[in-house]
């Protein structure tokens, strides 16, 4: 199976024509939780086929950003443009968040009742309408390209952490996702496990899929990513490409977070 | 329909007054012996004994799947047959209704709080119990000082459930002719045709009783959670129990 | 002491546990009438239990608050209260009633109470990030309440509605308080006529509650099976 099977209608570069430039266009964005003010003006930009990097210590805001990019959180100011529409949420859970906004979660959140294919095929023939059977094959496909083809009729629970992920990651493809979003997609996997997710994303990264990751591999970062951002304590302290990030950075806060985190 | 609860202040008002007596006394005896048997066949279930574990699990499969009501006729009629003379002639000093209401709700009950002993037990983790071993403590000490105390966090809620389930099973004992509030109120619908009155003054009353056990359960919750700090333990407990009950 | 045994195992007294005495005049007892108060109740507790069980779960007072009203009321009286209101009250109403309904209804009524806590457990018991899933891959609310949610409630609460079924299955036996002809009451009678064998009688009668209830549990397990769950119930 090679990469051009699993580029779809959504693919990026076949819609480019009709669609703004930017991805995702955030201005001016603050989110509370009662009185903490957990971003504290956002402003970003991310081109369509980016993959940028999101990296900062625990608690300065990463997670939070990202669920604001999909709606999983309201915003209390400013506005988040994703794909040319804008992000109106309420953060309610009676909201119906956009399909098109792919994300992976740390602790993978498989649904345990269903096999691996029915977590694939779920959410296209009950949103998208697609037909069971083209579901099934697409799914099917899907799970070939992330080498666990053999599991479709497992259930979650029966799975590796990294095969879990995997299985995540495909069901959000399984969507044709315009955009996807990792929320630190191996933090909770063991160390031999990390490589084979990484292998999936970056493989993704190749075929022009746009992506926010938060994550603490560097090495990843370097590779893979167009920019990396740092984020300390609600803001964007700084942003570059991963060359110039690692080796000359500018802020003293990003030169402190990067000599602990290569030291690891 | 004319009610007359004023009647109450009469004869039946006692009546219901010395079933209510006997009642409480009675919930109180076979709570007490049904909570000694829950420990003890709770924990040894949890040991896995080869050489007791068949017993066990007879008595208890046993007494969950067979009617309370059964339990306490088949008491009733056959403890002369089954139970050793001494016991007996005890108990019939005793008032021998009474007797064989406590041993069955003892028995029947027992059964259940074993379950819930051992689920408690289960769900402290297990290193928790062997790191105890490890430093040298004997079994039974680290039952007491190391599983116990964390069980116990978990076993309050199901334990509450299963009290309030015996204060209400008193009732059956009215099928063997103790005199508790249940049999007052048929004596009272019988002979004084107050039947409405008296039904709802005893509903009131069970109520009272099952909510006092539920305090009583909150509080020593209250007590317990300011006490040990178990956060682990209550953790795994929220996975195991649903709708208050617990999971195997 | 074979004896007793043979005396109690008779053909007409197993025919008479089994199915009463005026089974020939189309009136069931026995075993069978104690199946069938059983499994009515059952059947009609799980519908209650679980219109109240989500009513519970709800956020909306409206709806939590009269459930949460009668899950309390019918779990702190005694299940022979009950049965004693079902009996007597319709009368004073000039509602016609029987001894076989007055059971069902006070049975029913009162498993319906377990059961709404059990299914608003199992309701509780799903994982917040399991539905943020769902969400993100933009399921409506609905669909994520059909598919996701009740499902593994389900799922999750089968060994607890399991236990409560047996304990629906073992209160039948309430009825011969109140004079049916239930398998305990013809247990009761067959011992009182044969005096001297009670421990037979009542051992034999104990027993057969004992598969019944062991069945049914055992049936029960059978869904607890993850693939044959999934294979009947989720039709994705
Ligand atoms: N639902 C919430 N309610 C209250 N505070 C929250 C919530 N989610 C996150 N926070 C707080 O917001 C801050 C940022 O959290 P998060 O975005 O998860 O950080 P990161 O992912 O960078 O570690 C933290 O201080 C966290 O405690
Ligand atoms: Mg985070």
């Amino acid at each position: 199976m090679t990469a051009s099977n699993l580029a779809t209608a959504a693919s990026p570069v076949s819609l480019a024509s009709k669609r703004p430039a930017a991805a995702i266009k955030m201005r001016g964005v603050v989110k509370r939780f009662g009185a903490l003010e957990v971003l504290r003006g956002i402003d970003l930009t991310i081109e369509r086929g980016e993959v940028v990097v999101l990296c900062g210590p625990s608690g300065s805001g990463k997670s939070t950003l990202l669920r604001c990019i999909n709606g999983l959180e309201a915003i209390a100011l400013g506005e988040v443009i994703v794909e040319g529409e804008h992000v109106r949420s309420k953060g309610s859970k009676l909201d119906t968040l956009n399909p098109r906004i792919g994300m992976v979660f740390q602790a993978f959140n498989l649904f345990p009742h269903l096999t691996i294919l029915q977590n694939l095929i779920l959410a296209p023939t009950m949103v998208l309408k697609v037909p069971r059977a083209e579901a099934i094959e697409r799914a099917r496909a899907l799970l070939a390209r992330v080498g666990i083809e053999q599991k479709a009729d497992a259930f979650p629970d029966m799975l590796s952490g990294g095969q879990q992920q995997r299985a995540a990651i495909a069901r959000a493809l399984a969507m044709n996702p315009e955009l996807m979003l990792f929320d630190e997609p191996t933090s909770a996997l063991d160390p031999e496990m990390i490589h084979e997710v990484l292998d999936v994303m970056r493989d993704l990264a190749h075929e022009g899929m746009t992506m926010v990751i938060v994550t603490h591999e560097m090495g990843f970062a370097r590779e893979v990513a167009s920019r990396v951002v740092f984020m300390d304590e609600g803001l964007i302290v700084e942003q570059a490409k991963p060359d110039a990030f690692f080796s000359k950075p500018r802020e003293e806060r990003t030169k402190q977070f990067i000599g602990k985190i290569l030291a690891r | 329909m004319n009610t007359d609860f004023s009647i109450l202040w009469g004869d039946p008002g006692t009546l219901i007054l010395s079933g209510l007596v006997v009642t409480v006394k009675l919930a109180l005896c076979a709570f007490a012996l049904a909570i000694i048997i829950g420990v003890v066949m709770g924990t040894l279930r949890w040991i896995g004994w080869r050489a007791v574990e068949p017993f066990c699990w007879v008595y208890i499969e046993f007494c969950r799947n067979t009617p309370p009501v059964v339990q306490l006729l088949f008491w009733y009629f056959s403890a002369s047959f089954v139970l050793p003379m001494p016991v007996f002639m005890f108990l019939r000093d005793f008032g021998y209704e009474f007797g064989a209401a406590v041993i069955a709700l003892a028995f029947y009950h027992g059964a259940f709080y074993a379950e819930v002993v051992r689920a408690g037990l289960n769900a402290v983790p297990k290193g928790q119990f062997e790191a105890a071993r490890a430093l040298g403590l004997g079994f039974l000490q680290s039952l007491r000082r190391v599983a116990f105390p964390q069980a116990i966090r978990v076993l309050v809620p199901p334990l509450v459930n299963e009290t309030t389930a015996l204060i209400k099973n008193t009732s059956l004992a009215m099928a063997i002719g103790v005199a508790e509030m249940t049999f007052q109120y048929r004596a009272i619908d019988n002979f004084m045709f107050r039947g409405i009155e008296a039904l709802t003054v005893i509903t009131v009353l069970y109520v009272i009783l099952c909510l006092i056990a539920a305090w009583l359960g909150r509080l020593m919750n209250g007590y317990l959670s300011k006490h040990l700090h178990a956060r682990n333990a209550t953790a795994i407990a929220d996975r195991q129990i649903v709708g208050g009950e617990i999971i195997r | 002491m074979m004896d007793n045994w043979a005396r109690v195992w008779t053909p007409a007294n197993w025919e008479r546990l089994l199915v009463g005495d005026l089974f020939n005049r189309g009136e069931i007892g026995g075993l069978a009438l104690t199946l069938c108060i059983g499994l009515l109740a059952i059947a009609g507790s799980t519908v209650i239990g679980a219109v109240v069980g989500i009513m519970r779960a709800s956020d909306r007072k409206a709806l939590n608050l009269p459930a949460t009203l009668y899950v309390q009321s019918f779990r702190n009286v005694p299940l022979l209260i009950l049965v004693f209101w079902a009996y007597f009250l319709p009368p004073v109403f000039g509602i016609q009633t029987s001894k076989f309904l007055s059971v069902l209804v006070a049975l029913t009524l009162f498993t319906g109470a377990y059961i709404a806590e059990i299914v608003q457990g199992g309701i509780r018991s799903v994982a917040a990030a399991n539905l943020e899933a769902a969400r993100v891959l933009g399921l409506t609310p609905r669909q994520i309440q059909f598919w996701v949610v009740l499902p593994q409630a389900f799922f999750n609460m089968l060994p607890a509605l399991a236990g409560r079924y047996v304990v629906s299955m073992k209160n039948t036996s309430l009825a011969f308080l109140i004079g049916l002809m239930d398998l305990t009451e013809i247990g009761k009678q067959i011992g009182a006529r044969l005096m001297t064998s009670p421990v037979e009688v009542y051992l034999t009668i104990l027993l057969i509650y004992f598969v019944v209830n062991r069945g049914l549990v055992m049936c029960l397990r059978l869904l607890e099976n993850r693939q044959s769950f999934n294979r009947l119930f989720l039709r994705i």
